[in-house]
């Protein structure tokens, strides 16, 4: 049994897919992967109890599950979603301005 | 019952809140894809701002970049009317059609007064929102001066009428009610 998760960000074109197999415990995923397992399945409690994480959204669930205290189990269907994280990746470049203006719409109506 | 459109943050005051009015925000152009090592000329457009993202969201460092949007004086939309609503008349309607929420692009806030740093009416326009990193906007307003910050009731008003613009679908109306 597996649980495919597709992992998008809204800000740059930076996707990530994970496959966790069935024996393949959340509390033993590190660092980053940890965190945002974490953050999904604190998501999805919120997102079945009507709290809030309305800022997310599970796009396509395939089958009904339950999530089992301290993440310590995979939900026992598979499903695919789509949650929008922070920017992962950022670089700084040399920027010259090169013009300043104060921005009126024109024109406000077609 | 009467409430307070607006208070004055002290202008070392940097926290932000939703309804915030941020004068000449910077929004930044981008001139095309951009790549690691890239040296590139950008375009800067100030616009006066006003915070849309949620109080919470902005006090507890929910979010990195605060959703902003433009706003302009009452008359200067007015004065963007179609020619066919130039009218006396019509304008009258178009001022009462927009405090009545049938504009559902734009929202209409108080005027504080002559001399002051809302001298008259103003137009949310929530067509074009923009995102300005939360670091940023905090530099922005300090030591800029008193800056205006709505207050409730009237930030819910203009969180809704907000949600209301962007919650819009676009359905057909095929129900035929016939007697």
């Amino acid at each position: 049994m597996t649980a495919d998760i597709y992992i998008e960000n809204n800000a740059t074109t930076f996707d990530r897919k994970h496959t966790f197999s069935e024996d393949e415990r959340i509390y033993k995923l590190i660092g980053e992967r940890r965190k945002k397992m974490e953050c999904f399945f604190t998501l999805l409690k919120k997102k079945e109890t009507g709290n809030s994480y309305t800022n997310f959204s599970i796009l396509e669930q395939s089958e009904s599950f339950s999530i089992t205290e301290e993440h310590e189990e995979l939900p026992e269907n598979e499903f695919d979603f789509v949650v929008p994280f922070r920017a992962e990746k950022s670089f700084k470049v040399k920027a010259k301005v090169r013009s300043v203006t104060n921005y009126l719409p024109k024109p406000i109506f077609d | 019952m009467e409430f307070d459109w607006y208070e004055l943050c002290p202008e070392d005051n940097n926290s932000l809140e939703q309804g915030d009015l941020i004068l000449e925000c910077p929004i930044v152009i981008p001139p095309g894809p951009i790549e690691e090592g890239d040296s590139i000329e950008i375009d800067v457009k100030k616009i006066n701002s006003v915070v849309l993202t949620q109080s919470c969201d902005l006090a507890n460092d929910k979010i990195e970049i605060v959703l902003v949007c433009q706003y302009y004086p009452l008359l200067y939309w007015l004065d963007s009317l179609p020619a066919e609503q130039q009218g006396k008349k019509a304008r009258k309607k178009a001022i009462d059609d927009l405090r009545k929420g049938h504009y559902a692009g734009f929202h209409a806030i108080n005027k504080i007064g002559p001399e002051s740093l809302l001298e008259d009416y103003q137009v949310v326009d929530f067509r074009n929102v923009y995102g300005v990193n939360i670091d940023l906007l905090k530099k922005i307003v300090l030591n800029k001066g008193e800056r205006v910050r709505l207050l409730p009731p009237y930030r819910e008003h203009l969180s809704q009428a907000f949600a209301r613009y962007f919650m819009r679908v676009g359905l057909p109306q095929d129900l035929r009610i016939e007697y």
